[in-house]
């Protein structure tokens, strides 16, 4: 059943990561993405494992939920570890690990590869993590929120939150039309599921037609509601939603930033000092 | 599903009569997740070729998983279902086969139409059920008349230009051009005004009386159920609660009202006249008959 | 006193004809009517008949091709004065799912006070008081596709009334839910109307129209009859003739009454028609 499919992947809780301002949540998210690529050895990678756990056991997230996400990238991951495993030389005077012809792996290969991949699915359970506490609705304020300063610059800020936000709120009727369209048509015996590539494509219009069409309906009921509801753009506009910092913001931003400056600044001590061998491998 | 009772099923015999037969059918969407949600239990019913059944319950009742079943839009997990002859509990019934016999009109149908003409529209199941090209514009042209339609007007024109009630018949015709034998509609009057609701039933109520078409009604509307219908199912919370003729149904009038639905006016009229000594022919359901019963009533006390 | 006024009002819409030339379609025509505020009035007809284009007049959504709308005496085709019509009438459409603007009930309530620039604690106020008036306060921070169409369309009701109306106008508001869901919505616009607020229904369930305080009967874009629902109700030519029909128990105690039974014209309790009956009959 499609609409039993919740969109986006909120998790709902009460725990101290919910409960974030989700502004300070997106910034620390970015933060931690950019961090991750700061990460030069497997000892620091070491320490972010036992942080990102700490977070996602704060936030009292399934682990499971977490990895999930993971499956989204699975390609991307295998193809990035077999170009760095097959393609990386090794370092000067580095004896070939197994070699058939030209194909010569070296264990720096293995190593860039598994921090790749390291990094990568890092880089997307920090943001399942932002994603699963933070509700779409959150999220879209939070852009807003974060790009306001853009106004000035004429960028339409509030017009680029409000089509998120419609969007959001459209998507589960859209769904359940597209069920029952998809219904409808096979029960006049369409068929989705066999033919070639052309025959497949073709029998999509009976579908996406009547999406269109119905797409253009809705709008226009939309637009009436909206204009009835004397909606004029963003002149003069207020909001209900205020954002407001809690301690919950200080401390977990506190620890965020701690951790990452922390990072950073082994990430410049090593490549000042070489010799600390532990930051390198 | 288990093999044991496989074979359990294997030894029942349907009866001839029946166009939809159904044993204990059971249904959960998302089996095995936290989202488990029982939408049938264990529903058990024979739907006889030639009835008029009208299906009634809320949002939730299972009435519309039920439905669905019907023509395996829904795959059957547990249980027996046999439409038409055809066993469509196995792991590969032949949809095509079923499809065709089995039309089925959901809510607010109009919004499926895409084609660029009524024609290609109505022609559109034909093409799939594999009907040759000659054939289908007689069909649809059989098909566009039979829902009062005029065939050479409507036929070029876009489906999208036509006022909601017509492109209701379009979609209608659409369904009805394969011939099926057994009709399920989804609330097809929703919407109408009291005009185009008349003209549907009388439309749905013709193909019953005089094609011999099944017809199977999903309806909100129990003045249109009583008046209509020669059977009613009741669901609630996935299971068939009543299973009776309207006028014996809709006399339970406690029970009707605690499950959240209307006793139809005329019913309501007939059962205060019962309660007080006076007979009302089981048939007469409409303003009209009605009203004649008790005219016969006057004049029997009269005399 | 009147608070919407329709003089000599047409509107035509932009139509195809038939050899693809571009042509026009009656949406109304020399419609002339008064609604006076406090009343409850039905506005009904066959669909496509100009209900919902006489709808869409009195909130400036469409502006007449000829004759005037005021609003509060504001004229609906001067730009200036559309913010201010919008705000003393409020507007419910057929689809509740077509009019969510937000995914969070309490949101989408307060997208209105929200486009008025009322300030935040404000907006607050007006939010949990349109909710606590369609009795769907406890539901604010909901989503709103797992309600029922019943308690959509009250949603909807609040959205209008945090703009702090005048007139509601429920356009179709009942055609796509079940009779469940049409009490609910029907309750709410009597309670509303209880407290004040004037109520434009439009419907084609006649059954809707029993407890206005006026009908008004369109056929082909043009008023053919105000009255009361009990003058509308004994007219049966009038209703046949745009396609409509009294609710079945009226027109069963009409046809009785006339028949020489001793039963009020108007009664719309089937069960206490009945009981006249058989008191008739044992006579």
């Amino acid at each position: 059943m499609f609409r039993d499919v919740s969109f986006g992947q909120y998790y709902p809780g009460s725990s101290f990561v919910h409960k974030m301002d989700p502004r300070i949540k997106l910034v620390l998210t970015l933060l931690f993405m950019v961090g991750i690529f700061f990460v030069q050895s497997f000892a620091v990678f070491a320490f972010v494992t036992v942080f990102l756990l700490a977070i996602i056991f704060i936030a009292r997230l399934p682990l499971r939920s977490v990895l999930k996400s993971i499956k989204g990238i699975i390609v991307l991951l295998v193809l990035t570890s077999l170009l760095n495993i097959f393609f990386t030389k090794g370092v000067e005077g580095e004896e070939p690990l197994w070699a058939w012809r030209k194909i010569e792996i070296y264990v720096t290969g293995l190593k860039q590869a598994a921090k790749i991949f390291l990094r990568l699915v890092y880089l997307v359970m920090g943001s399942s993590v932002l994603t699963l506490t933070t509700t779409p609705v959150d999220l879209t304020h939070a852009v807003e929120s974060l790009l306001k300063p853009l106004r000035v610059r004429k960028f339409p800020v509030h017009e680029f939150a409000l089509i998120m936000s419609l969007t959001l709120s459209f998507i589960p009727s859209l769904i359940d039309e597209t069920d029952r369209i998809i219904r409808a048509q096979k029960a006049r015996g369409a068929d989705f599921d066999t033919g070639g590539l052309i025959k497949r494509a073709k029998a999509f219009v009976p579908i996406l037609i009547p999406l269109l069409v119905g797409g253009f309906r809705r709008a226009e009921e939309l637009a009436n509601a909206m204009n009835s509801r004397c909606y004029e753009g963003a002149t003069k506009r207020t909001c209900m939603r205020v954002m407001k910092l809690t301690w919950r913001d200080f401390v977990g931003g506190f620890v965020v930033v701690a951790f990452f400056t922390g990072v950073f600044l082994l990430y410049g001590m090593a490549n000042k000092w070489g010799n600390i061998i532990w930051l390198y491998y | 599903m288990s093999k044991s009772e496989k074979v359990t099923y294997s030894s029942v015999t349907v009866p001839e009569n029946a166009a939809i037969f159904a044993q204990n059918l059971d249904f959960t969407y998302n089996p095995k997740s936290p989202f488990a949600k029982r939408a049938l239990k264990d529903v058990t019913v024979t739907v006889n070729k030639g009835e008029f059944v009208a299906i009634v319950g809320h949002t939730g009742s299972g009435k519309t998983t039920f439905v669905q079943h019907l023509n395996a839009l829904i795959r059957v997990q547990k249980g027996y279902l046999n439409v038409l002859g055809q066993d469509i509990s196995i792991k590969k019934p032949d949809l095509k086969a079923l499809r065709q016999k089995i039309g089925m009109v959901f809510q607010y149908p109009e919004y499926q139409l895409f084609a660029d003409t009524v024609l290609a529209d109505v022609c559109f199941g034909l093409k799939n059920f594999g009907v040759d090209k000659d054939k289908r514009e007689q069909m649809a042209k059989d098909a566009l008349e039979l829902v009062g339609l005029e065939f050479d007007k409507i036929k070029e024109k876009s489906p999208f230009d036509l006022s909601g009630g017509e492109k209701r018949r379009v979609a209608l015709a659409g369904v009805l051009a394969m011939k099926p034998q057994i009709l399920v509609m989804d609330e097809p009057t929703a919407g109408l005004d009291p005009r185009g609701k008349t003209e549907i039933l009388t439309l749905v109520k013709k193909l019953n009386r005089e094609n011999g078409v099944t017809v199977i009604m999903v309806s909100h509307d129990m003045n249109e159920v009583y008046e209509n219908a020669d059977r009613v199912l009741v669901f609630g919370d996935g299971a068939i609660v009543y299973d009776r003729t309207p006028r014996e149904l809709f006399k339970l009038e406690k029970e009707i009202e605690a499950m959240n639905l209307e006793v139809p006016s005329m019913a309501a009229f007939c059962n205060e006249l019962e309660r007080r000594g006076f007979v009302i022919d089981e048939n007469c359901k409409t303003v009209d008959e009605v009203f004649a019963a008790v005219m016969a009533l006057k004049e029997a006390s009269d005399v | 006193m009147e608070i919407i006024r329709l003089d000599n009002v047409s509107y035509y819409y932009k139509a195809y004809n038939d050899d693809g030339t571009v042509g026009s379609a009656v949406g109304v025509e020399g419609v002339t009517l008064s609604i006076e505020e406090g009343s409850f009035v039905a506005l009904v007809g066959h669909n496509g008949c100009g209900k919902s284009t006489l709808a869409k007049l009195m909130n400036g959504l469409l502006i007449p091709k000829s004759g005037t709308v005021t609003v509060n005496g504001l004229n609906t085709a001067d730009r200036d004065n559309i913010f201010e019509i919008r705000k003393n009438v409020g507007m419910v459409f057929q689809n509740p799912d077509n009019q969510m603007v937000a995914s969070i009930v309490e949101e989408d309530v307060a997208f209105g006070p929200e486009n008025l620039g009322v300030p935040q604690p404000e907006i607050v106020e007006r939010v949990y008081e349109a909710l606590e008036q369609v009795g769907m306060a406890e539901y604010a921070k909901s989503s709103p596709h797992r309600l029922s169409g019943g308690q959509k369309q009250r949603i909807a009701i609040a959205g209008a009334l945090a703009i702090r109306p005048r007139v509601l106008v429920l356009d179709e508001s009942t055609a796509m839910l079940d009779p469940l869901g049409r009490r609910e919505v029907l309750d709410v616009a009597h309670k509303l109307n209880v407290g004040g607020m004037t109520v434009v229904l439009i419907t084609h369930f006649m059954e809707e129209v029993l407890d206005c305080d006026s009908v008004v009967v369109m056929d082909n874009g043009h008023v053919v009859r105000v009255g009361t629902p009990g003058e509308i109700f004994e007219d049966s030519s009038l209703l046949g003739n745009v396609g409509l029909k009294a609710p079945r128990t009226i027109a069963l105690a009409q046809k009785l009454a006339d028949a020489g039974f001793d039963v009020p014209r108007d009664q719309r309790d089937a069960g206490k028609l009945g009981g006249d009956v058989c008191q008739s009959l044992k006579k």
